[in-house]
């Protein structure tokens, strides 16, 4: 299997704080990998390292075998990665149509766009019947498809999700699952970032435990599900999404009210 | 032995003396300062570069005639530039009388930075003659009150209104119905006293008197409101950007008042340019208008030649026609210049006596003898003449309406 | 005689007017978010370009509009690229004095090339009127509000429609996502700043027929456009117009039926702003935080 996706001893942070020492992972065609941590271990800082928001202080990222450290952010979705990102950020005056439309803005998957429409569309049931509703009026989980549906209207090779699961009831988080399964299902390999490590590991072929700013753990699936680090951390009964977790160190989200439109 | 006493006395006295002669002449080489503030930027800028170019040009006809020196002193001209503000204005003062220590001021122009300027020269004891040559507000004259050294070249408001009102009297008679259109500012609330009191006086019947907002882009509601009160007068008291954009509407609205009256705009270039056909038969008055034919001063017909050739010197070096403001800083200028001249010295008492005793004949017309107005103890240039822009040709003149033995037209009816 | 045909009349034209100056700078604020206190400047320069093309050459303003809004498009652009992107990420008060010399220093430039003089252009209709019994319709102002109306279509379709105008709203709404999508935030930044020159300097072409072109002109007209957008809310071109027309409405009103109220008519705007500010802190349409 060809490697799509590959980190390689990635140091980044924000200002003084240094998130990620040393981090390291590969993503392969056909799989679906997932990253999983804490509240704060730097999920989202990996995804924003890999799509080009936020540079690197060290380290490298490649795709399909060429580095892509100099390519900038916004033209990182033509190379055929794209993100469904944290909290979904869906244009929330925009309609799902409008939003989907944006999806595949870039060149590559400009020409495509009325077919993929149809995709998407095919495979979110849902965001047809909201297609002119507004997309911030939608629920979480009717986002979360919208962020999932639009960042497959850029006709990726590599899906990155990040906690798509986050804020949902159980009954959704299934839901949504079942989308991204059969998103890989269509040959679309998949990156997810979670914090419910149940869920990431009932579908995920491997996984990387991310802690400390590093790989504490990798492996199949099934390794990490009997491996006593995950067990301890984050398998133990009653648990919920959201433990308690050390100060998080967010990005600035540039999610603004209003906005133009 | 007492030839050598009265030896040494002769020469003690004649080194007294030459040290005397000596000192002198080196105090002759003194300074004659003139501080000129003026707008040079900012709303009133056009007056502000008419007084320049007035000043200006007096200094070098003044070189051209009389060399670099009066009165035996070197001539120094310090602008200062009032941006139109009041607040800039009132530290130029300052600094002109306290740290410039100027003998003599010229400026500034315009209503509001003039008045301004009165109570930062009044509270010097040993202030400078000032000059004005411009400043109609009648609030500028209550100020000033009865002061010895205050010289003001230029008409008060009222003279505006009492010509305006004389000239209507003479065309139409006073069986007529005024509607009064004035803005909020310094100039419209400066004027529409006077203007109300003379029109009242002389027998018109006022029928509205609308304030409009300084600076407004929609002077409508006022037109429409006076329209519905069918006046055969309409008295417009405003300036610069409202003079304009008022004439412009008033044109637009075809209102059919048959009598449209303003003050100094109509004669502007810059007025008359920018409203085009809505010029047509307003009427303005002023101290000067080119073409009136003034004779030349046989004292001094260099500096103060007939008008036609002061106009003509003018056009030849400026490319254009001279303004009033420029014939008033120019004639008030030379005048300065003459005092220092014939009396050889800068002291306030001595120059104030001069001038008050003079009276040259200028480009401005009328002679220049000062005299008292109701307050100001030493006014001159405040007869005007009233004139109407008539369509001539393809394009507009001013036809000069009165006093009768210069007018060369009569009061029209607006078409 | 009643006053309300013309009141009406006046206040829809003003209106109009409104809307097209306050649109330019609401476009720049609402996608960069930077309040760009050159934006009458702008206006100023359109109003100008018109008037030269006028007395130099006869050229109607209508006629010379479409070649004048390219020009400025490219000044804004170039603007935006020497000047504004380097204080995209600047404390808001560098942003402010950024602009806002910029503003002073067209100003001044202004004056010394053309002087304080009161310009005007006065193409044939500027002067004429529609009468309708005792109320016109000046068609000056008529074609001023008939442009403005024609612009902020093609804007709002521009927006709706095309490719570029919905990559404009996506940035305005969340410029990180936008990024994702594959889109040049700089260029769309930069973009939307042009665009905003362009619709000034188009108030300016119409303006300089309908009131008095001087170099000072431009400054009065940001403050209301402020005040417009602020009374609209953010985010919304539908609010931005209402707010446009209450704003006309308003001064119009307290003109033709208040007593010397002409005088402190537009002082109205300011005390209209204040009071839906304290009803409603995002405006008349603005979006309260999710």
């Amino acid at each position: 299997m060809t490697e799509l996706l590959s980190l390689s001893n990635i140091r980044a942070g924000y200002g003084e704080s240094v998130v990620l020492q040393d981090l390291s992972l590969v993503v392969r065609e056909g799989e679906m990998v997932c990253l999983i941590g804490a509240n704060g271990s730097g999920k989202t800082t990996t995804t924003r390292v890999l799509t080009g928001l936020l540079k690197p202080w060290g380290g490298q990222v490649a795709f399909a075998g060429t580095p892509i450290d100099n390519i900038a952010a916004n033209h990182r979705v033509e190379l055929g990665v794209s993100l469904a990102p944290e909290g979904r950020q869906v244009f929330p005056n925009l309609t799902v149509n409008e939003n989907l439309l944006l999806g595949s803005y870039s060149r590559r998957a400009r020409p495509q766009r009325k077919r993929t429409l149809a995709e998407v569309y095919e495979l979110f049931p849902i965001l047809a019947s909201r297609r002119t509703q507004k997309a911030g009026l939608m629920s979480g989980g009717e986002q979360q498809m919208l962020a999932i549906g639009r960042a497959l209207m850029a006709r990726p090779k590599l899906l990155v999700l990040d906690e798509p699961s986050l804020g949902l009831a159980p009954k959704i988080v299934l839901d949504v699952y079942r989308a991204i399964v059969r998103t890989a299902e269509q040959g679309v390999s998949i990156l997810f970032v979670e914090q419910n490590v149940r869920a990431a590991l009932s579908i995920a072929h491997r996984g990387y435990v991310l802690a400390n700013g590093r790989i504490a753990f990798a492996g199949s699936a099934a390794e990490l599900r009997n491996s006593k680090l995950v067990q301890e951390a984050f398998l133990a009964p009653r648990r919920t999404n959201q433990g308690p977790a050390p100060v998080k160190v967010s990005p600035i989200s540039t999610q603004r009210e209003g906005g133009f439109g | 032995m007492l030839n050598g006493f009265w030896n040494l006395v002769y020469a003690m006295g004649l080194g007294v003396l030459s040290l005397g002669i000596g000192l002198s002449s080196a105090e002759a080489q003194g300074v004659f300062k003139i501080g000129a503030p003026a707008s040079l930027s900012g709303k009133y800028v056009a007056y502000g570069v008419q007084a320049k170019n007035g000043i200006e040009h007096a200094l070098e006809m003044w070189k051209a005639t009389r060399g670099d020196s009066a009165g035996g002193r070197k001539i120094e001209l310090i602008f200062a530039d009032t941006q139109s503000d009041n607040a800039l204005t009132v530290s130029i003062i300052n600094d002109l009388i306290q740290t410039q220590k100027v003998d003599l001021i010229i400026g500034p122009d315009g209503s509001n930075v003039a008045a301004t300027a009165v109570p930062p020269w009044k509270k010097f004891k040993e202030r400078p003659i000032w000059i004005l040559p411009g400043g109609s507000s009648s609030k500028i004259e209550k100020e000033v009150g009865p002061d010895p050294y205050f010289f003001h070249t230029y008409a008060w408001a009222y003279y505006y209104h009492i010509n305006n009102v004389d000239a209507l009297k003479a065309a139409v008679g006073t069986k007529k119905k005024v509607a009064f259109v004035f803005t909020d500012g310094a100039y419209g609330r400066a004027h529409i006293d006077d203007a109300r009191r003379y029109v009242k006086e002389a027998g018109f019947e006022i029928v509205a008197n609308e304030l409009v907002r300084e600076g407004s882009a929609d002077f409508n509601s006022a037109i429409i409101k006076v329209r519905a009160t069918r006046p055969d007068i309409l008295y417009a008291l405003m300036q610069t950007t409202d003079a304009v954009q008022f004439a412009k509407q008033v044109y637009t609205a075809k209102t059919g008042i048959p009598y449209l009256v303003g003050t100094a705009q109509a004669q502007l270039t810059e007025w008359q340019q920018a409203v085009g056909e809505a010029q047509n038969c307003w009427t303005g008055v002023t101290t000067w208008v080119n073409g009136l034919a003034y004779p030349a001063d046989p004292r001094e017909p260099k500096l103060l030649p007939a008008a036609a050739a002061w106009e003509a010197a003018w056009r030849a070096k400026y490319g254009k026609e001279p303004e009033f403001l420029e014939a008033g800083y120019y004639v008030s200028t030379v005048l300065a210049l003459l005092a220092v001249e014939a009396t050889k010295s800068v002291d306030r008492d001595v120059l104030k006596t001069w001038l008050v005793g003079q009276d040259y004949k200028s480009p401005m017309g009328l002679h220049s003898k000062f005299k008292p107005s109701e307050i100001t103890p030493h006014q001159a240039f405040g007869e005007m003449v009233v004139f109407q822009r008539v369509k001539e040709g393809n394009g507009y003149v001013s036809k000069l309406i009165f006093p009768k033995d210069i007018a060369n037209g009569t009061l029209q009816t607006c078409k | 005689m009643s006053l309300l045909p013309q009141f009406l009349i006046d206040s829809i034209l003003l209106g109009g007017l409104y809307t097209l100056m306050a649109i330019g700078f609401a476009l720049a604020f609402g996608v960069t978010r930077i309040i760009n206190f050159a934006h009458g400047e702008f206006i100023m320069l359109g109003a100008y370009a018109a008037f030269w093309l006028f007395t130099g050459w006869g050229l109607d303003p209508l006629a010379v509009m479409p070649a004048v809004i390219v020009l400025g498009f490219a000044c804004g652009w170039l603007l935006f690229k020497a000047f504004i992107e380097r204080v995209l990420t600047a404390p808001n008060i560098n942003q402010i004095l950024l602009t806002f010399a910029i503003g002073l220093v067209i100003q001044h430039i202004a004056v010394i090339l053309w002087s304080g003089n009161s310009r005007s252009t006065t193409p044939e209709y500027a002067l004429k009127a529609l009468t309708i019994g005792d109320a016109f319709i000046p068609y000056g102002r008529l074609i001023g509000c008939g442009v403005a109306v024609l612009l902020v279509a093609m804007l709002i379709a521009w927006l709706k429609w095309a490719e570029d105008g919905r990559a404009v709203r996506a940035v305005a709404q969340n410029s990180d996502a936008a990024t994702l999508m594959g889109i040049n935030v700089k260029g769309i930044y930069a973009l939307s700043f042009a665009l905003s020159s362009a619709l000034g300097v188009a108030t300016g072409v119409v303006v300089s027929f309908i009131i008095t072109v001087t170099p000072f002109m431009g400054f009065p007209m940001l403050v209301k456009a402020v005040a417009i957008v602020i009374v609209a809310g953010m985010g919304s071109i539908v609010g931005m117009v209402v707010g446009a027309f209450v704003l006309a409405f308003a001064e119009t009103g307290f003109a033709y039926y208040v007593a010397e109220g002409s005088g402190w008519a537009e002082g109205v705007a300011f005390v209209l702003i204040t009071a839906i500010l304290i009803i409603r802190p995002y405006g008349l349409f603005g979006d309260a935080e999710a």
